[in-house]
Order: C-alpha cells, then structure tokens, then sequence
C-alpha cells in the first residue's frame, strides 16, 4: 500500500469496522482498473484482513454487481453507486463509509 | 402490546405543561402548536440502551407524549457505560422495567409503555403501528432491517441512529420521499460482529441529536435529514453532511 499520494492512484477513506481492520483511515491505491471492483481488490490485497467485510479480490474484480452489503461510496460529498462497476479516476477521493449499527 | 386508541384531540396542553415547558415553548417555530403535537405523539423507540436511552431521556424532557420502549434481557454491569436508564441496583433485573422507572420519575406526566421485547419481525408491524414515529437505536442490524420494513409497509418514519467506537451517524428514511433503508443496507453486512467498540458519550452525542431530529418531525420544525446522513467522526470532531442519491 502507497503511503503517498500520486496522481495515478485514488485516496480511499475507510471509516468503521473496515478501518479499524485495516489500521489507516485513508490509503492510496492504483486506480490503473479504472472501476470501483478493482480499486477494492487492491485494497484487499495490501491488506487481506479487509476480505472478512470485503470478500475475495477475485469476487471483487468480477465485471459488475453490488458490493458486500454494508457499504456507501461517497465522492465529494455524494453517494456514488456501491457497485464494481462504478468508474473511478485518478487523482481522485472516495470514501467507503461503512453502515454501522452499534447503539 | 396492543394499547387502546387514544383519542389525541383530547390532549391539549394544561397549565402545568406550560409551567413544565415554559423555556421551549420560546424556541422559534415550536410554541404551543409544536408543543401540543409533541404531546399528542407516539414514539417507538428500538432499545434504550447507550444510545435508546438518551433518545427516550430527550423526548421525554421535551414532552412527548408516549413514549413505547421495546427491549429485552436484564441490566449487566457492562451496560452500566453507557446506558443511563439502568442503575448499578438494578443489575440482573430487567433493563425494561429501569428505564420505565427512571423516566416516570423524570416526568410523570407521560405515558411510558414498556415492552420487554427486542424488535423482530415477529413483532416489529404491532409495535410500529402504536407510533407515528420511530426511532432505531439497535445494535443488530436484523433488528434495524425488521423495524424498517414495517415502518415502510405502514409508512412511518424512522429515524437511523447508529455509533461505532468514536464514529455515529444518523438519517431519516421515509420512502418514498427518501431511499428505503434496504437500499442502504439490503442485508446484514458480511464480517459485522455483534460487539461494538462504544463510549457512553458518543452513544450519547447522536442520540441527542436523533431525539432533534424526531422533534423535528413531530413538531414540523426546520429541515430533517431526509435524503441526507450525518456522518460523526467524533475522534477528530468532524461533522459531514453526505448527500444520499
């Protein structure tokens, strides 16, 4: 996982479960796949523990379909589709806001 | 469970609620008409635990008029961090029976329907139908997916209240004016444990302002948080206001 920032990647903001997993709240990755799916199954590669909220990097690289329930990708303030399908740019900032529960 | 229908013309604002309510009843846009709809309200409220309890503690400060609290099990000394309905002498006896007790010495003069029950979908339409609102303040998202689903079927509101260690939000769902709750969370989120890392004040911080939110509501005041989710990272003290599409 990059620790910095580059043009070629998209910063990727984790809240929750999903953050605490994986120990960062925000991480840079290659954004070379161009859609959401892949974005994540890098995520999960870096770091496998994200695969328990996330599932399987290959899962995650299949052409389309929701993600794992639980998740909103947020884009400048506003929710984006959940879906592998969903384009993403380089340079970019998107956060995978986890749905919590806990009261 | 089932209450009788309570004829709400009937439950106008006495003297000794103006005395009660005196310093809101100043607040812009509430006065007595807002008052009076507090009054005449009902509200489900999905456990009063960390973050139920002080929702239930806010309206009934607030003066609404029935409150319905659905919540299993008895008090364990590990609820005691939290949920400020519960009392140290009252551990292994049933958290329902605290938190009625704790609010009908708070204010008597509203009525605390107690259910020793957690929502499921067994239950949840019976319970959902005594109220005009409700608030989810539950820790399992099985509970929060039953209690949505009658709320949408009977076409009520129900505000979403929910915290994780030092992180809360909180949105109003009411289709179709908002996105169902389904289409947030269709099903329990794969890896979602059971336990949750939980401060009594942050639990305390979105409850506050979910019973704001359910005042809101009753008493048609300023703009709710539909089609919007209050996103708390309350380890930074970062407030974000996420546009739901």
């Amino acid at each position: 996982m990059r620790a910095t920032f580059s043009s070629d990647t998209v910063s990727l903001e984790l809240t929750g479960p999903l953050q605490r997993l994986v120990g960062q709240g925000e991480v840079q990755l290659s954004a070379s796949g161009g859609r959401l799916g892949e974005l994540l199954a890098a995520l999960v590669e870096h770091c496998p523990e994200a695969q328990e909220h996330l599932t399987s990097a290959a899962e995650l690289r299949q052409a389309s379909g929701p993600l794992p329930p639980g998740f909103l990708v947020v884009r400048d303030g506003t929710t984006v589709p959940a879906r592998l399908e969903t384009p993403v740019h380089p340079g970019e900032k998107l956060t995978l806001l986890s749905i919590i529960s806990g009261g | 469970m089932n209450q009788p229908v309570v004829d709400k013309s009937l439950l106008k604002l006495t003297a000794e609620d103006r005395d009660r309510y005196a310093w809101q009843l100043d607040v812009r846009g509430l006065g007595e008409s807002g008052q009076q709809k507090l009054k005449q309200a009902s509200v489900l409220i999905s456990r009063v635990g960390g973050l139920g309890s002080v929702v239930a503690y806010e309206l009934a400060a607030a003066g609404v008029g029935r409150l319905i609290l659905a919540h299993a099990g008895n008090v364990q000394p590990a609820d005691l961090n939290r949920q400020i309905l519960m009392t140290d002498d009252w551990v292994g006896k049933p958290r329902i029976e605290s938190a009625a007790r704790r609010l009908r010495e708070f204010n008597p003069s509203i009525e605390i329907v107690a259910v020793g029950e957690n929502l499921s979908a067994e239950n949840a339409d019976a319970l959902v139908a005594q109220a005009d609102l409700v608030v989810d303040a539950a820790p399992l998202f099985q509970e929060r997916l039953a209690m949505n689903d009658a709320a949408e079927r009977q076409g009520k509101p129900v505000i979403e209240a929910a915290m994780f260690e030092m992180e809360a939000s909180l949105t109003v769902i009411h289709p179709p004016e908002t996105p169902r709750f389904r289409e947030l969370v269709p099903e329990v989120p794969v890896g979602w444990k059971r336990r949750f890392p939980v401060l009594g004040a942050i639990s305390g911080t979105v409850a506050c302002l979910a019973a704001t939110e359910a005042i809101k509501l009753i008493a048609d005041l300023g703009d709710p948080l539909k089609n919007k989710l209050l996103r708390m990272d309350l380890r930074r003290m970062e407030f974000q206001t996420i546009r739901l599409r």
